[in-house]
């Protein structure tokens, strides 16, 4: 009678132990679960917005090519046309940097050395200040 | 026995769970990886001054026809 009192106790005791792990696991997966959601729309948003950077290039790289070929187009002479085409070329200078950034961006948010949040701030910013449109990048506001 | 059994279910799936969300990480990093890799080719492909203006200007330097 008594052993079997012990037994119920231990059964008890060990259905209490496994329940409560149970709970702690529970509550930690849900909080995973949000951490881990909201850090995987986030890196959803930036390969969205990086695959929207990239199908963007064709279209400046055209309008940086007519630019420059109208420059030649003005004037048959070399002295303008040279000073017209460097002017050119620093106006895209910020752009081409900006692309090489937004790529460092990528790169850094897939080794983890900044987090989601960050990269995708930072992915947005230099878009909008490149001129690229950010908000067309489809995760940018 | 019956409540044991429950609770091992539990955290079965429980286990179960936070695999399908690794899972999904997962997935979503190969995404944001492959996106920054396309974006590196699609630059590596812009030329950074296009090499017909600077024949051209060349050209006009050197006075030749």
């Amino acid at each position: 009678m008594r052993l079997a009192y012990h037994r119920s106790l231990i059964l008890e005791a060990t259905v209490w132990a496994l329940g409560g792990l149970a709970l702690i696991a529970l509550i930690g997966l849900l909080l995973g679960h949000a951490l881990g959601c909201t850090r995987t729309d986030q890196q959803r948003a930036l390969a969205v917005a990086t695959e929207a950077a990239a199908g963007a290039l064709p279209r400046l790289r055209a309008e940086r090519d007519a630019e420059e070929l109208a420059c030649l187009a003005a004037t048959p002479d070399y002295e303008p046309a040279r000073a017209c085409v460097e002017a050119s070329r620093s106006r895209w200078a910020p752009v081409w940097a900006a692309y090489d950034l937004l790529v460092v961006i990528d790169s850094a948010a897939i080794d983890g050395q900044i987090d989601m949040a960050s990269a995708l701030g930072a992915y947005c910013t230099i878009a909008a200040v490149a001129g690229l449109g950010a908000s067309a990048l489809g995760a940018c506001p | 026995m019956s409540e044991i059994a429950a609770i091992l279910g539990l955290v079965s799936e429980i286990l179960q769970t936070a695999q399908a969300i690794e899972q999904r990480g997962g997935n979503a990093k190969a995404a944001l990886t492959s996106a920054r890799d396309r974006l590196r080719l699609s630059l590596a492909e812009v030329s950074p001054v296009p090499a017909q203006v600077d024949a051209e200007l060349e050209r006009r330097r050197n006075g030749t026809p």
